[in-house]
């Protein structure tokens, strides 16, 4: 009974077949070091050349077909690498005059056609420097891609469409994000936040005939990052009528970013919600959209059993009644045992260390 | 001698058995990653990272730093993680009981004043001596607390922690700039994230000024090179690979970002644990994951932070056994995962694997040295079979190093002299010759030491960044 011959020809083979692998692994790593080393010249060597050119571009009379056409057609996807962090960077007339560099020349052709190309790769790219220059000629082709089954070709056609800021388009992305179920909310918002406040009319308009909650939550965390005043009505009667503690807590921060006082007698009765992050965010909103009025209810937040209600009760009595310090003072040197005191204690040396 | 015969026949076949099984799941996990990581680069390629200072979505962070007797770079590393790039965050340092001056050189540098406190939540820890705030740094929370261990004190971190995530970093650890708003992007792609980890890479011969890396290199000790390659093995294929299943069960404790809920819900770092690292990622699947299977915990391969890795036989002699402790720890109390269904790939894949391979694989492998060269010595097995056995099994794990080495040059390609490229595929193949069977011994003896009670951490010595 010994090992021999047949499993040492396997091994024999293996051993073989083990050393072919690594010699060309190893061959693999050289050529793909050298081949990204001749990319990375070729494009170094073509930013230098940029270095002075945007800026010659930028300042001088030079129409934007006269720059292309001096650039190879392989060459452009360097050129849209270059332009990268200047899109990201200027604003106003120098935006503009770069963002023709794309859309009056050929770039915008090399660009659409690596749109309609079946590669997501591409398509990712083409999407990403089309928005980038808000590129109003590829709506077309970008809306049909919205429509791919492929998530990040949804994602970055989105991204270009609210860059353009192409309110069309709205409503399909967020029909786009039902039907992909692992977009988040996150996501979705970070790309629809690239859209100018005329999203937040027509949002609005739909708010009031649209039932699902995720919607209402997205719109009013819109309406807050772009502080449009005139959704507060409507989001009061949303917030009022609401059991998504999602909901309401977004419309309270809405009604603290937007200061919309008039939502103040309805958190007044929020200040007893059963949820605790709600009663929390309450107190925030109070210390911006509340008054002297409130003085006793938050006073009896003090006393919450939970810690992050008690905590945003100080800190929104001190920010909204000033003479209530000493009174705090007394409060939190009484009764060293209690927790109420020892957190008006513990933001009271904050305060004094921040001022 | 027949007898004799058959139980080393029988060995044998089994030692053939494993190592088929070791190769056949090795070559999933490398085909799983290449997937991964082609596609997570083309995710990544035109991501503006920094597109989350203007949304007013961004989620709060925490950074958590234990630190225990480190006056020699707690000031440098303050100063570096005040300067990540991110819209919200709050630096809360704990000086874990040191017995040297790291709480001086922290009140020396940075204005603190000694604040009332209170904890937001009540995660057992050593007692809390006092907690201090930077006035010239808003953002900086120190703890100063009874020494406890560095579970301890993260938990003592977590109570006085204010945001919705909590990262928790080595004092010691040099962070990459945008490390934040790396890691808190899956946390933004998916709610049901509840845990983080980044790639950690080697710094060892990188050039290091202020806490900021300004070049990556190589160390002139092989050791470090062979750590090298082993990290970009274990961090670009392991991980990557087994975060398809979902099935994460260690993210290192240089660098991880948790969900704070979901640490609370698990009453936090376990004490007196030695892998607390690993423990703590098997606790959150045992106990949160069960509840709701939709819960990820996940990995992205960018290289977040880099770390000191040991030159020495003798730190990292002491490293490796700690390590292999901290394994055996986490598996042993966790073992009711073992091939359990409820626990869906966790319990009937991942769980196994690391019991069978991570765990038992020293044991394994000692014995399988022993039974060979005894076979070999009783004749039991030819020369040619002997030779050709020990070249296969050296070549498989030289393709295995080579292929990391590939990913990393068709990812991130951190190295970025030819030179260095060609130094890490001879380090590739070199750490199998010796180095592989010292770490795989000194593990063997790391069981040996957990199972004969002999559970302290030992001591971990670091040279600390020349600059």
């Amino acid at each position: 009974m010994s090992f021999n011959f047949d499993i040492f020809s396997l091994l024999a083979i293996t051993i073989f077949s083990l050393l072919v692998i690594t010699y060309f692994l190893v061959i693999q790593v050289v050529i793909l070091r050298l081949y990204h080393g001749y990319q990375n010249k070729q494009q170094q060597k073509f930013f230098s050349l940029w270095e002075g050119r945007i800026f010659e571009y930028l300042e001088g009379e030079d129409t934007p077909e006269l720059i292309i056409k001096k650039i190879r057609r392989k060459n452009y996807i360097y050129l849209l690498r270059y332009l990268r962090e200047f899109f990201l960077m200027l604003k106003g007339d120098d935006y503009l005059k770069l963002s023709q560099l794309v859309n009056q020349t050929k770039l915008l052709t090399f660009l659409l056609s690596s749109l309609k190309s079946g590669s997501p790769q591409k398509i990712n790219e083409a999407a990403y420097f089309l928005g980038l220059a808000k590129s109003t000629g590829a709506v077309k082709v970008l809306r049909k891609k919205l429509r791919s089954q492929n998530a990040s070709v949804f994602l970055s056609t989105s991204l270009a469409l609210a860059r353009i800021n192409d309110t069309e388009a709205l409503f399909e992305i967020f029909r786009g994000a039902r039907r992909f179920k692992f977009i988040s909310k996150d996501s979705l918002l970070a790309i629809l936040s690239e859209y100018t406040a005329d999203i937040c009319p027509i949002l609005l308009q739909n708010l009031k005939r649209e039932k699902n909650s995720f919607v209402h939550t997205l719109s009013i965390i819109l309406f807050r990052h772009f502080k449009f005043y005139d959704a507060a009505e409507t989001v009061l009667k949303i917030m009022v009528y609401s059991q998504n503690k999602e909901i309401v807590i977004e419309s309270i921060k809405y009604f603290s970013a937007v200061e919309y006082f008039e939502a103040g007698t309805a958190l007044r009765s929020m200040l007893n919600h059963p949820k605790p992050e709600v009663r929390a965010e309450v107190l925030k909103a109070l210390a911006i959209i509340g008054d002297a009025s409130f003085e006793q209810r938050i006073w009896e937040r003090m006393y919450d059993p939970e810690y992050e209600v008690q905590y945003n009760a100080v800190v929104t009595l001190m920010k909204l009644v000033p003479e209530s310090e000493s009174k705090i003072t007394q409060f939190a040197y009484s009764n060293l045992k209690d927790r109420g005191a020892a957190i008006a204690r513990m933001v009271l040396s904050e305060r004094s260390i921040k001022n | 001698m027949e007898t004799l015969k058959f139980i080393v026949f029988g060995f044998n076949s089994l030692l053939l058995v494993y190592f088929l099984l070791v190769c056949s799941i090795y070559i999933l996990l490398n085909i799983v990653a290449f997937i991964r990581m082609m596609h997570y680069n083309s995710t990544i390629k035109y991501l503006d990272l920094k597109r989350v200072f203007k949304l007013s979505n961004y989620k709060p962070i925490s950074v958590i730093v234990p630190a225990y007797n480190e006056e020699n770079g707690i000031v440098e590393s303050i100063k570096s993680l005040l300067q990540l790039e991110y819209p919200d965050f709050q630096l809360v340092v704990v000086n874990d009981g040191s017995k040297d001056n790291t709480l001086q050189k922290i009140f020396e540098n940075f204005s603190i004043r000694q604040v009332s406190f209170t904890p937001f939540y009540k995660l057992k820890s050593q007692q809390i001596r006092s907690v201090f705030m930077s006035s010239e740094y808003p953002n900086l929370i120190v703890i100063d607390k009874v020494n406890g261990g560095k579970a301890d004190a993260i938990n003592a971190g977590i109570n006085l922690a204010k945001s919705p995530l909590i990262t928790v970093i080595d004092a010691d650890s040099v962070l990459e700039r945008d490390c934040l708003l790396k890691i808190v992007r899956p946390f933004m792609e998916d709610e049901n994230v509840i845990a983080v980890g980044g790639t950690i890479r080697i710094a060892n011969g990188c050039n290091i000024l202020h806490g900021n890396i300004l070049e990556v290199g190589l160390s002139k000790s092989w050791l470090a090179k062979f750590q090298v390659v082993e990290y970009l093995r274990a961090f670009l294929f392991g991980r990557n690979g087994f975060d398809v299943l979902n099935g994460i069960l260690i993210i290192s404790g240089a660098f991880s970002c948790f969900s704070r809920d979901a640490l609370i819900r698990i009453d936090g770092y376990r004490e007196g644990c030695i892998g607390e690292d690993m423990e703590i990622i098997v606790r959150m699947h045992r106990k949160l994951r069960r509840e709701n299977p939709k819960l990820r915990i996940t990995f992205i391969p960018d290289p977040v932070c880099w770390t000191e890795a040991p030159e020495t036989f003798k730190v990292l002699r002491s490293q490796r056994m700690r390590w292999q402790k901290g394994t055996v720890d986490s598996i042993m109390l966790h073992k009711k995962l073992f091939m359990n269904p409820s626990y869906g790939w966790i319990g009937l894949l991942v769980f196994p694997y690391f019991a069978l391979f991570e765990m038992l694989g020293p044991i394994i492998e000692i014995f399988g040295y022993f039974f060979f060269f005894t076979s070999f010595a009783l004749g039991f097995v030819t020369i040619s079979f002997a030779v050709a056995f020990l070249t296969t099994a050296v070549l498989y794990g030289v393709v295995l190093s080579v292929l990391s080495v590939i990913l990393e040059e068709l990812s991130f390609k951190r190295y970025p002299k030819l030179s260095q490229l060609l130094m890490l595929i001879v380090a590739a193949f070199l750490e199998n010759f010796g180095y592989r069977q010292l770490t795989t011994w000194w593990r063997f003896r790391g069981m040996v030491e957990y199972f004969s009670g002999k559970r302290h951490w030992g001591q971990m010595e670091k040279k600390g960044f020349a600059k």
